[in-house]
C-alpha cells in the first residue's frame, strides 16, 4: 500500500482553530498531535477509537504498560498508541546557585540538601535565599525591595491552576459519586495558598507583571537565565538554549510526605471523521516509534528500551551541560494520580475557570485565597451541573 | 384613446441602444470582483450566522446534517442567563465612552496643531504624527504592551523617575486596564487626523476674514467656525469611532488573553462571542452574540444618523 503524508503544521492556540476549520470543512485531517488530554478535550468526540483499529489490524496493544493505556484513554476511549511521556521536574540554573554559593539540589528521592530533608520548607528557604532584588539583597533580608526583584527563586512555568495545585498532589475537583457537583480537594487548597504566599508574601515566584517583563523573557522564564529554579516537563527542552543555559535538573521536592511530579502524555489521534481510518492507523503505528519525532516534541518514548537513544541526542544537544536524566526517569514513578488533566465534566469550560483563577491569584494582591476556591468551586458545580449527560 | 394611439405610445418608449448595453455588461463586469467578495465574504456569512443561530451547532464536527439540530429560539434565550453578556457589553461601552471622545479630541488638536501657520516644520509633525499608522496592530500591541509593563515599562519607570511611589499596574488592575487599551488607541489618531487635517484645510478663510473684521476672537472662530464647517468629517469620524468600538477585538486578546484579564475586565463583547465559538465550539449561541453585536452597531449608527440631522452642517445642502 503506497500511502502519500500531507503535512498540515500549526501550533498554539492557532492549531485549534485550524483543525475546527478543517474539521467544519469537511476536510478533517486523519491523523492529529501530538495532543494531549487537554488538546483532545476541545474536540471531545472527534477521535476514533484505536482499540477497535488495532483489532482488524492485529497489532498487539498488550505490550504497552496496562497504566499507560489507561492514560491514553478519553472517557474510557483508547483515543492513541502510547507515544511520548513527559515526566516534570526541576529544571535548575547551576550559574545561579555557584553565584549564591549554594549546593545544587537533590538529584535522587532521598537525597538531604545541606542536611535537611528535601521537602516543602527546605525548598522555600532555599528558593528565598535565591530570590534577589536590585541591591543583591535576598528575598530572606528584611532590606529585602519586592518591588525591584532582579532574579527570582522559582516558578511554576506554562501550568493552569491544576498544575499549580498538583505540586502538594494530584486530586479530582468533583465528588466521585457526584462528578457533577465540584469538590475541591484539601491539598489543591493548601498548594494554591502556598502558591499565592510564594507570589505576594514570600515574593520568590513572579507575579504576573514580573513574568510578562522583558526581564522574564515575558512568560519564558528560565530561558532569561533570571529564575533560579522551574517546575516543568521535559518538553521545556523545545524553549531554551540547552547548551549555553549551565543547567541540570533535580527531584521534586516532597510535600507532606510524598513527592508528585505531574505528568503528561502525548499521542497522536486518528480523527472520527478521517475517511482513511485503516491507512491512517498503519502509518500512526509507525509514528510512534519514531526516533525522530520524540528528539522533535521532546517526549520520553513511552517504550523503555527507547530512552537511552532519546536522551544520547539530548545530550548532544545540551553539551557541555551533562544532565543527569536519571532524575526525568527516577520521577516518572511518582505522577500525579490521578492526572492533573483528567476528565472532567465540561472540561473545556471547567479548565478556562482554572486558568482565570491562576491568572487571578497572579494579578492581584490582597485576595482572601478562602473565598476565592470557595467562589471557584460554585462556579465549577455550576459549570458541572450544565455539562451534557 | 383608440388602439392606434395605444400602439404608437408603445413603440415610442425608448429601446436600450447595443452601445448602452454593452455599457452595462461592461459596468457589471468591472463590478464582479466586488460582488462576489460581497457575496462570498460578507452575504452568505451574514445568511449563514443567522441560519446558525437557530441550531445547536458545535464547532467540532463538519457542517453537514445530522450534525447539528434546530434548537427554535432557545441561543436567543440563552442571552437572558449568560453572566457575561451583559458584563462584556458593559465593557465594549466604557472603552468607547472613553476612546471615542479620545479619538476625536486628540486628533483633532493634533490636526489644527499641524495646519497652523505659525508651527515650525509642520510637514515633519504631520508625518511623525501619522508614523504609529502604520505599524500593525499586533506588532504595535506587542510593544505598547511591553511600554506599559507595571515593572519595566518606560512609562511606569518615568512616573517612577518624576516621584510617582506607585504608578499603575495598567494590565494587572481591572481600573486601569481600559484606559490602558484607550491610551493604546490614541497611538493610531493618524489617520483621523489627516482627514480632518484636509477638512480644515477645506474651510473657506473668507469665513475667518469676515469674522475678524466682526472682532471675533480665535476660539469664537473655532467654535463657531471651524466646528461646523467640519462637522461631517466629525460625524464620520464618530461613526467610524462607534463602529470600531463595538468590533474591538484583537489588541484586547493580545493582552487580556482569551479570559480579558485582568478579572475579565478587558472582556469585551466579540471577544466573549470569540471564546463562545472557538474556545468553547458552540457556534450557535456564538452567533447570536455575532447578531446581537450587529444589531447594536446598526442601532448605535442609526442614533449617530438621526442627531446629525440637526447638528452636522453640510455646505451647499438645503
Amino acid at each position: 500500500m503506497c500511502v502519500v503524508l500531507n503535512v498540515v503544521y500549526n501550533t498554539g492556540t492557532n492549531s485549534y482553530d485550524a483543525l475546527k476549520a478543517l474539521i467544519a470543512g469537511g476536510n478533517a485531517p486523519d491523523i492529529v498531535g501530538p495532543v494531549g488530554k487537554m488538546g483532545r478535550a476541545s474536540f471531545q468526540g472527534s477521535w476514533a477509537d484505536i482499540s477497535v483499529l488495532a483489532k482488524d489490524a492485529g497489532f498487539d496493544l498488550t505490550k504497552y504498560d496496562p497504566s499507560l493505556l489507561e492514560f491514553t484513554k478519553d472517557e474510557g476511549v483508547l483515543v492513541g498508541i502510547p507515544f511520548a511521556l513527559f515526566p516534570s521536574f526541576v529544571y535548575y540554573n547551576k550559574a545561579l546557585f555557584d553565584e549564591a554559593k549554594l549546593p545544587y539540589p537533590p538529584q535522587k528521592v532521598g537525597e538531604k540538601y545541606q542536611g535537611k530533608d528535601w521537602n516543602l520548607d527546605t525548598f522555600t528557604e532555599l528558593a528565598r535565599k535565591l530570590t534577589v532584588d536590585k541591591a543583591g539583597n535576598d528575598a530572606t533580608s528584611a532590606k529585602f525591595d519586592p518591588k525591584t526583584i532582579k532574579q527570582f527563586g522559582f516558578y511554576e512555568q506554562w501550568t493552569d491552576a491544576r498544575g499549580v495545585a498538583t505540586f502538594f498532589g494530584g486530586g479530582l475537583p468533583y465528588d466521585l459519586k457526584d462528578p457533577k457537583t465540584a469538590v475541591i480537594p484539601d491539598v489543591w487548597k493548601q498548594s494554591w495558598k502556598w502558591y499565592y504566599d510564594c507570589v505576594w508574601k514570600n515574593y520568590f515566584m513572579p507575579n504576573s507583571d514580573y513574568y510578562n517583563s522583558d526581564l522574564l523573557g515575558q512568560g519564558n522564564t528560565f530561558g532569561t537565565g533570571n529564575v533560579a529554579m522551574v517546575w516543568t516537563h521535559t518538553w521545556y527542552t523545545c524553549c531554551f538554549d540547552l547548551a549555553k543555559t549551565k543547567w541540570d535538573i533535580a527531584v521534586v521536592p516532597t510535600i507532606n510526605g510524598k513527592i508528585t511530579a505531574k505528568l503528561h502524555g502525548d499521542t497522536f489521534a486518528i480523527t472520527k471523521a478521517s475517511k482513511n481510518q485503516k491507512a491512517a492507523f498503519s502509518v500512526l503505528t509507525k509514528m510512534v516509534v519514531d526516533q525522530d519525532l520524540f528528539q522533535i516534541y521532546g517526549g520520553m518514548p513511552a517504550d523503555p528500551k527507547d530512552q537511552p537513544a532519546f536522551f544520547a541526542a539530548l545530550d548532544k544537544r545540551a553539551a557541555p551541560n551533562k544532565i543527569n536524566w536519571a532524575v526525568a526517569q527516577e520521577m516518572l514513578k511518582y505522577p500525579d494520580l490521578p492526572n492533573h488533566e483528567a476528565w472532567l465534566p465540561n472540561m473545556i469550560k471547567a479548565n478556562d475557570l482554572f486558568t482565570a483563577f491562576r491568572n487571578k491569584m497572579d494579578q492581584t494582591p490582597g485576595l482572601d485565597i478562602d473565598a476565592e476556591i470557595a467562589k471557584l468551586q460554585i462556579d465549577l458545580t455550576s459549570v458541572f451541573k450544565a455539562a451534557s449527560p | 384613446m383608440s388602439a392606434a394611439q395605444a400602439v404608437s405610445l408603445v413603440s415610442a418608449k425608448p429601446r436600450t441602444s447595443t452601445l448602452r448595453r454593452r455599457e452595462i455588461s461592461w459596468g457589471f463586469f468591472f463590478l464582479l470582483p466586488w460582488l462576489i467578495g460581497f457575496f462570498g465574504f460578507q452575504l452568505i456569512p451574514i445568511a449563514m450566522t443567522i441560519f446558525l443561530s437557530f441550531t445547536d451547532y458545535k464547532g467540532t464536527s463538519e457542517f453537514a446534517p445530522g450534525n447539528f439540530n434546530f434548537v427554535g429560539l432557545d441561543n436567543y434565550a440563552r442571552v437572558f442567563s449568560d453572566i457575561d453578556a451583559i458584563p462584556s457589553m458593559i465593557v465594549t461601552l466604557k472603552f468607547a465612552l472613553i476612546g471615542i471622545p479620545l479619538g476625536l479630541i486628540i486628533p483633532l488638536y493634533f490636526a489644527v496643531l499641524v495646519n497652523s501657520r505659525r508651527l515650525i516644520g509642520g510637514n515633519l509633525f504631520r508625518t511623525l504624527f501619522f508614523l504609529p499608522t502604520v505599524i500593525p496592530i499586533v506588532a504595535g500591541t506587542i510593544i505598547y504592551r511591553g511600554t506599559l509593563n507595571a515593572n519595566s515599562g518606560w512609562i511606569n519607570l518615568l512616573l517612577r523617575w518624576l516621584g510617582v511611589a506607585d504608578p499603575p499596574r495598567w494590565f494587572s488592575d481591572p481600573f486601569w486596564a481600559i484606559p490602558a487599551l484607550n491610551l493604546l488607541g490614541i497611538w493610531g489618531v493618524g489617520n483621523a487626523m489627516l482627514i480632518l487635517l484636509a477638512s480644515l484645510q477645506g474651510v473657506p478663510t473668507e469665513l475667518y476674514e469676515a469674522a475678524t473684521v466682526d472682532g471675533a476672537n480665535a476660539v469664537t472662530k473655532f467654535f463657531k467656525i471651524t466646528i461646523p464647517m467640519i462637522s461631517p468629517v466629525i460625524f464620520y469620524n464618530v461613526t467610524l469611532g462607534i463602529i470600531s468600538a463595538f468590533q474591538y477585538f484583537v489588541p484586547a486578546m493580545l493582552i487580556g488573553g482569551l479570559h480579558g484579564d485582568p478579572q475579565k475586565s478587558l472582556l469585551f463583547f466579540p471577544l466573549h462571542f470569540y471564546r463562545q465559538g472557538f474556545s468553547f465550539s458552540d457556534m450557535g449561541y456564538a452567533s447570536v452574540l455575532a447578531l446581537i453585536l450587529f444589531v447594536a452597531s446598526m442601532i448605535a449608527t442609526a442614533v449617530m444618523f438621526f442627531f446629525a440631522q440637526r447638528n452636522v452642517y453640510y455646505a451647499g445642502g438645503d
